[in-house]
């Protein structure tokens, strides 16, 4: 059995204070005084009581918890009998609580004020570590935000007044080009997303808008209203450590700004339009006839390719499918075509002599020496190589199409460009004789308009000889040298002298090749008596060919620009030696150009679809490739043919060989609770044509390393 | 109030948290999906619940206000600090924080937290205890009333020597009865219920009873009772101890959390 130990009556116990920050030292032993200590902690107690006089006496004013008046009584002088000896107050519990608050605040205080003055401050400040990709870059705040250079403790005077989260986008810029809109939404114009939002406004999908979405955009309203800017960590959030991946974002958060919104690919994604066909082939190539015809007649039936990846092959990311080698697929069926095999002429006449009217141009426009038989018209390349001399290019001009072999004998304007254009000819021909490839090169710069590069002119001059020049000219101007001379000396020719074409040379027992023939596997060439300088396409990807259509596939900075298109109608000819534009088609946007090559893919242009094909070969059925891409069935081949005419450059008409890819046909694998289906697996957001930015990075290297005795050099005024 | 309507008002202020909750919720994944900073709302959030969560100290330190019962208070407070370990869970956003900062600051929330549920769950177990072990005691009260219950005790022993002119009760008492009296004994076997040693203590009394004449056997028998009294004290003590000692981690480390989460707001703002 217990003994009830408390008292509550106000005369038999105190009222206690748990509050105060001390307490008597004597309370623990039950002998607390009532006074109590101070605010301070120390002892106020004097004695038990306060004696009150009444009259002329003096009375005890103990109180009944302390045991009531004392038997003694107060002394004469009034003072209390039972003095209280002083004691040592101890803190109570409420107080040392404090003192812990105090503790554990000036702890945290001085961890961080450790931090603000420490050079390391900034490293213990970091909310985590970066990304992989950012790991080496931020070994500094300021690295990656503005205004917070130094110590943390710096940071206060710079940071509210510049910092915000948009200007640190711009420090991202240093690094990273994301094209000229780059806080734009998908970096974009901003004209060109007002069109894509009022076609994608046009298409609206009713009833099908998620109501997460729905949810979000009455709660949280518009992301970025139009017109203002996204700051590059609205989605790349950094310091969430090395793995985390910075282009992570949810569908839905990928749809917070589209006007068409909808729950996946396989539930509301828009039917696919054109893809993956948003032009037409670079190399013409009819699928459907190749596979539905050709590929089926006897003689190619042996080789042809028998499967798709007979002739295309992933780039090396494995993403876009590309063409093999000319030499591994067309070359089979076409090489001996390209070289010229059975062609009508085998060879382009690049330098020829025409027949001028040799009855009037006497006198004052004589033309000295110049072959009987010439008859041919002047080549389209010599019309160019011509241009580069002013005074031809202007008798050209002014001759036009004038029949040269029968002047008006009256009109000595005619008669003396003539004239001009005989002595221009025999010049380019005595040049090109004395100064060789060097001249040829100056003289396609002068007909051009514009200095040519070391490939091209490798490529136009194509190995051009004195030998060849020789066996075509010499025997058309014996004295050639002696009436240049004498004609650039302003020395008078009053006579024009027809000379005979030398005999032909007596047929051999044996039967000799033809010119043509002769360099079946290309160079240069000429026929008896013809005046005229013969090229030959050596097979494929003939650099001569190459070069002249990249130089005169535009004519804008040529002084004859009527030159320059002939040259290239001649060359891009559908029968034209070399069959160069039966395969490879000529753009105009968004430079004019021919297409050498099949798409490839280049890392700076970031589309907005991207899709890797080396991850889906090992999915499709027996229907091979054409379980993606399906033949179109009707009259497919016209309208295919139809896109490459000559003349029709624009490379947005065109009607491809397969069917735009089925929405359906990618939804069957890629769909909830299957594979991802997310926005980011099929998309980019940054779209455009961004170049890596490369750092402007001085060579550095010691003097003393370059050569020790360049430094003792002084330097000169 | 009777316990019925306590029950319903504790059932509404516990379904007004999980709609506080579900809302934040809410917010939160709207501001998420829309792009915009989540995560200032959910921090914002939750350190103005963190705010009011304080007030409740210092609404203790001001009990002259007429604003609302305490016992109001530490119900909201109890419903605010669940809201705010939710809020918790949707700022981190399923991450473990990597910055030394984060990582502090997250661990002195979780300090908090944890001694809150601590703190709730003694003051929802040990009052309940107390009041069924015996005399319920004020706190401070407790060494003074233990001091008088040793000075009863040495006061039994003197009157044993000299009225029964036998040793053996004061030959008890310095032995085994001086130590368990004179502090408090037993503090943590008392909180986990453990009550061998005070059977000991007793089963050495009864021991002692066949050596005692009927005089002393009075005399033991009233130290019996206050053996069982200090008992009782040092249960009371350890009890209300407990009840007092765990705010000695609950509030030092919160207004540590405060600090933090001001600079952690203060540098979000600025570095984000």
């Amino acid at each position: 059995m217990n003994r009830w130990l408390q008292e509550f009556s106000f005369k038999k116990s105190f009222y206690e204070r748990p509050n105060q920050k001390w307490i008597c030292g004597r309370a623990c032993t039950g002998q607390g005084c009532l006074a109590g200590p101070d605010a301070r902690g120390q002892c106020t107690a004097t004695a038990e009581c306060r004696p009150l006089r009444k009259g002329d006496r003096w009375h005890c004013t103990r109180p009944a918890a302390m045991g009531g008046p004392c038997a003694t009584g107060p002394a004469p002088d009034g003072a209390c009998a039972c003095p209280i000896p002083k004691c040592n107050p101890v803190r109570s519990l409420r107080s040392w609580r404090g003192l812990t608050v105090l503790l554990v605040l000036g702890t945290c205080l001085a961890g961080l004020l450790f931090v603000a003055g420490s050079p390391r401050g900034t490293q213990m400040l970091s909310p985590g570590k970066l990304s992989f990709a950012h790991a080496s870059v931020g070994s500094q705040c300021s690295d990656c935000h503005v205004g917070v250079a130094g110590r943390p403790a710096d940071w206060l005077a710079t940071v509210s007044q510049t910092a915000s989260v948009r200007s640190d986008s711009h420090l991202c810029l240093h690094c990273h080009n994301v094209g000229k809109a780059p806080f734009q939404p998908h970096s974009l114009p901003p004209e060109q997303l007002a069109r894509s939002t009022a076609a994608a406004q046009t298409n609206r999908t009713a009833g099908a808008r998620p109501a997460g979405l729905q949810l979000a955009g009455l709660i949280a309203g518009s992301p970025h209203p139009n017109g203002t800017d996204i700051a590059c960590a609205t989605c790349h959030q950094e310091h969430l450590g090395t793995s985390h991946d910075l282009r992570q974002l949810s569908n839905q958060q990928c749809q917070s700004c589209h006007v068409r919104q909808f729950a996946g690919l396989a539930e509301g994604h828009p039917q696919f339009v054109a893809y993956p066909f948003e032009r037409r082939n670079r190399i013409i190539f009819d699928h459907q006839s190749h596979i539905q015809k050709h590929f089926l007649d006897s003689p190619q039936a042996g080789l042809a390719p028998h499967t798709c990846v007979d002739c295309h092959q992933t780039d090396l990311k494995g993403d876009a499918m590309q063409l093999k080698p000319f030499a591994q697929i067309c070359g089979t069926c076409h090489g001996e075509q390209v070289k010229g095999k059975g062609a009508v002429q085998a060879g382009f006449a690049f330098l020829s002599l025409p027949h001028f009217d040799d009855r009037v141009l006497r006198g004052a426009y004589a033309i000295g020496e110049w072959p009987e038989d010439a008859d041919q018209p002047i080549t389209p390349f010599m019309r160019v190589l011509l241009s580069a001399d002013p005074v031809t290019r202007a008798a050209l001009a002014t001759l036009g199409k004038t029949d040269l072999t029968s002047l008006p004998k009256n009109d000595t304007n005619l008669l003396a460009a003539a004239s001009r254009l005989a002595w221009g000819i025999k010049g380019l021909i005595y040049d090109l004789g004395r100064l060789g490839q060097d001249e040829l090169s100056r003289r396609i710069e002068g007909g051009l308009g514009h200095a040519i590069t070391d490939h091209q002119r490798e490529g136009s001059v194509a190995f051009l000889n004195a030998e060849a020049l020789h066996t075509a000219f010499q025997p058309a101007f014996p004295h050639l040298q002696t009436e240049i001379l004498a004609y650039r000396q302003r020395q008078i020719i009053a006579k024009t002298e027809l000379v005979p074409s030398p005999d032909a040379p007596k047929p051999g027992p044996d039967k000799s090749a033809a010119p043509e023939n002769w360099v079946s596997n290309g160079g240069w060439y000429t026929t008896d008596g013809s005046f005229t300088l013969f090229y030959r396409p050596r097979g494929h990807a003939d650099r001569f060919l190459s070069s002249w259509m990249d130089l005169t596939v535009t004519d804008e900075q040529a002084p004859n620009p009527a030159a320059v298109q002939a040259v290239f109608s001649l060359l891009a000819a559908p029968k034209a030696a070399g069959y160069c534009a039966k395969c490879h088609s000529v753009d105009d946007q968004p430079a004019r150009l021919v297409n050498w090559l099949g798409a490839r893919p280049d890392g700076m242009i970031h589309k907005f679809n991207r899709f890797s094909h080396s991850a889906h070969l090992s999915l499709i059925n027996n229907q091979g490739c054409f379980t993606c891409h399906p033949l179109k069935v009707n009259n497919a081949t016209a309208a295919y043919g139809d896109a490459f005419l000559p003349g029709q450059h624009d490379i947005s008409v065109y009607a491809g060989n397969f069917q735009v890819i089925d929405k359906a046909t990618c939804a069957q694998c890629h769909r909830p609770a299957m594979v991802r289906d997310d926005c980011l697996l099929c998309h980019n957001y940054h779209v455009g044509t961004f170049r890596a930015v490369m750092p402007n990075v001085k060579m550095h290297t010691p003097a003393s390393a370059v050569h020790p005795g360049l430094s003792s050099i002084p330097e000169s005024d | 109030m009777t316990p019925h309507s306590r029950r319903y008002r504790g059932l509404a202020l516990f379904l007004l948290t999980i709609l506080a909750g579900g809302g934040c919720w809410v917010v939160n994944y709207a501001l998420t999906v829309q792009l915009h900073r989540a995560k200032v709302f959910s921090g914002c959030a939750l350190l103005t619940l963190l705010l009011l969560l304080t007030l409740f100290n210092a609404r203790k330190k001001l009990p002259f206000l007429p604003l609302l019962k305490a016992a109001t208070w530490m119900r909201l407070h109890i419903f605010a600090g669940l809201l705010s370990g939710f809020l918790f869970c949707l700022h981190l956003h399923g991450r473990i924080p990597q910055g030394i900062l984060e990582a502090t600051l997250a661990v002195l929330y979780v300090v908090v937290a944890a001694s809150g549920f601590v703190g709730l769950a003694l003051s929802r177990w040990l009052p309940a205890r107390l009041t069924i072990h015996g005399e319920n005691l004020i706190y401070e009260r407790i060494p003074a009333l233990r001091a008088a219950v040793h000075h009863q005790v040495e006061e039994l022993v003197e009157q044993s020597l000299a009225t029964t002119h036998s040793s053996t009760i004061a030959d008890f008492y310095e032995s085994r009865l001086r130590w368990y009296f004179a502090r408090p004994r037993f503090l943590c076997a008392h909180l986990l219920g453990y009550r061998q040693s005070l059977f000991t203590l007793l089963e050495e009394v009864n021991a002692l009873d066949r050596f005692l004449d009927p005089a002393e056997r009075n005399i033991m028998g009233q130290i019996v009772v206050l053996i069982n009294t200090k008992n009782n004290l040092d249960f009371q003590l350890a009890g209300q101890r407990l009840l007092k000692l765990w705010l000695f981690v609950h509030i030092p480390v919160t207004y540590g959390l405060l600090l933090f989460a001001l600079l952690h707001a203060v540098l979000a703002f600025t570095l984000s």
